[in-house]
């Protein structure tokens, strides 16, 4: 009974997790895309193996999809946009990786502006 | 020689098993989050865990009694089964959290789906749990772990700001939002001191047999291996300061972790660090699911331990069955295991006390402990972290509502 009563809470407390003020959410953006750059530069580097980007690449991509139904501002919904299609591309054909990474860092500091 | 070798490979188990995925969050999100600020608290933490798990082991060798024993003599029936249930209830959390951890580390190795890999991995646990004797167990994935050292080397090569680095040893309140500091601080002294660790060294003291001799052993198994444990937490927590901090990444995904170690180092950093994470926290799994059974069994008075095989100890195996296939269960769900950690780690703060207090009480008996009985340096601190352990049992629950864990 106890422990139903705590998954229940962790479940309950994922959704709180995910933030509802717009300026949380663009700071949640703003970090998933920066991871995103971040992971982009390890392609391009070859430092990760293909594996490893197609999975964190696709964990990135929920967190959005997380997010998604409850943004509000069509700023936010916007960006949150352009980082899923980019991270897109890094999860399905990462043929240039140095560029994608300057997208996102781009995408990125959009979503920190937004969070200001 | 065959002393020194002991203590070598104890110590070695001891600095690869230390790390857990608890550890792993918990430092890692705290670096990302304030830098190097944190540090001093995994300095309290490690403090603790030597403290107490060096009693622990002193008592284990003077009178061949483990933890759960020692509850049930010291508390009573009644206060040692809410203890009992308390620890179980952790030590359940810690299990699916570690189980998830294991298949969430296969995924990112190999690509393939998380819930065919939690399959794999609890039924790779099994037969390790099943046919694996204690010191195999001990060993092979404490070395295993020690490639988590390469975060060592990540934190070199990132160029933290070393005087940064260095003033993060001193407490300090902190800058920033004060809630989610002090919900870091809860958390980093709790995921060094939780309970299941102090249960299976105990535990596992009674199955090596230790006498009064191994004394030196354990101390310096504690000293040095937890000391040097304690290293990778900081190692960690100034990767994440020094890379994730200035991006304004917020980690919440096990890949995340692996990243801070690729940046710097390239791939053979990424699979030392998928490698490292995986013995560790499967480590950790078969420690969770075996202080459960050593609890249960030693409370309730039944034959309990490795030593005596699985049809020797019938209700001490099934124990750990239970324990796995409960775990199980509760990751299968879907429920994220980077969440079951954070909340595992917070109620194991509320367990601390009821599961030290009885190991003071104990090894501060001269009547029971003769003249291994607790000096004044291990009174003086055992009394001192107790004290800590009370105040953030209080206040655990509260910051984790209030820092909505630790989002702010």
């Amino acid at each position: 009974m106890r422990l139903a009563a705590i998954v229940s809470c962790a479940f309950l407390l994922s959704g709180c997790l995910v933030p509802s003020e717009p300026a949380k959410q663009a700071e949640e953006i703003s970090s998933i895309s920066a991871e995103g750059a971040l992971l982009a530069h390890g392609v391009a580097e070859d430092g990760v193996t293909d594996s490893f980007t197609r999975v964190h690449v696709e964990a990135l991509r929920k967190k959005l999809s997380e997010l998604e139904p409850k943004v509000q501002v069509d700023a936010v919904s916007t960006v949150l946009r352009d980082a899923d299609a980019a991270l897109a591309l890094l999860q399905d054909d990462p043929a240039a990786p140095g560029l994608l990474e300057l997208r996102l860092e781009r995408i990125s500091k959009r979503a920190e502006e937004l969070a200001k | 020689m065959k002393k020194v070798f002991s203590v070598a490979l104890g110590i070695i188990a001891a600095i690869g098993g230390f790390v857990d995925i608890g550890d792993i969050v918990f430092n890692v999100a705290a670096g990302a989050t304030f830098g190097y600020q944190l540090l001093w608290a995994v300095v309290v933490g490690v403090g603790g865990i030597i403290t107490y798990a060096e009693m622990c082991g002193r008592v284990a060798a003077v009178s061949e009694k483990a933890v759960f024993d020692v509850v049930r003599e010291r508390l009573g029936f009644s206060a040692g089964l809410v203890t009992l249930v308390a620890g179980q209830f952790v030590n359940l959390l810690t299990l699916a959290a570690e189980i998830g951890g294991v298949a969430l580390t296969l995924q990112l190795l190999s690509g393939l789906s998380y819930r065919l890999l939690l399959v794999l991995a609890v039924s790779a646990l099994f037969v390790v749990l099943w046919a694996m004797p204690f010191s195999w167990i001990e060993r092979v994935f404490g070395y295993g772990g020690l490639c988590l050292l390469v975060f060592v080397v990540a934190a070199i090569k990132l160029h933290p700001d070393w005087g940064s680095v260095a003033h993060g040893f001193v407490p300090s309140t902190g800058t920033g939002d004060g809630v989610v500091y002090a919900y870091y601080v809860v958390g980093l002294v709790g995921a060094a001191m939780i309970p299941y660790e102090v249960y299976f060294y105990s535990s596992g003291a009674v199955e090596e047999r230790w006498t009064p001799k191994d004394l030196g052993i354990n101390r310096a198994n504690v000293l040095i291996g937890y000391s040097l444990g304690g290293l990778l937490s900081f190692a960690l927590m100034i990767s994440a300061g020094a890379l994730l901090l200035p991006r304004g990444i917020q980690p919440d995904l096990l890949g995340t972790v692996s990243l801070v170690a690729a940046s710097p180092i390239g791939q053979l950093g990424l699979i030392l660090a998928l490698v490292g994470t995986l013995f560790a926290v499967s480590g950790a799994a078969i420690d969770s699911a075996f202080s459960g059974a050593y609890s249960v069994a030693q409370f309730f008075g039944w034959e309990w331990g490795k030593y005596r095989h699985n049809a020797g100890a019938p209700r001490f195996t099934i124990a750990w069955i239970v324990m796995l296939v409960l775990g199980f269960l509760i990751v299968v769900t879907g429920v994220d295991p980077i969440l079951v950690t954070e909340v595992s780690v917070i109620f194991a703060v509320v367990a601390l006390p009821l599961t030290y207090l009885p190991i003071l009480l104990v090894a501060n008996d001269r009547a029971y402990m003769g003249r291994n009985a607790n000096g004044v340096l291990a009174n003086f601190f055992g009394g001192l972290y107790l004290v800590i352990i009370l105040v953030i049992a209080v206040v655990a629950i509260p910051l984790l509502i209030a820092s909505n864990m630790g989002q702010g």
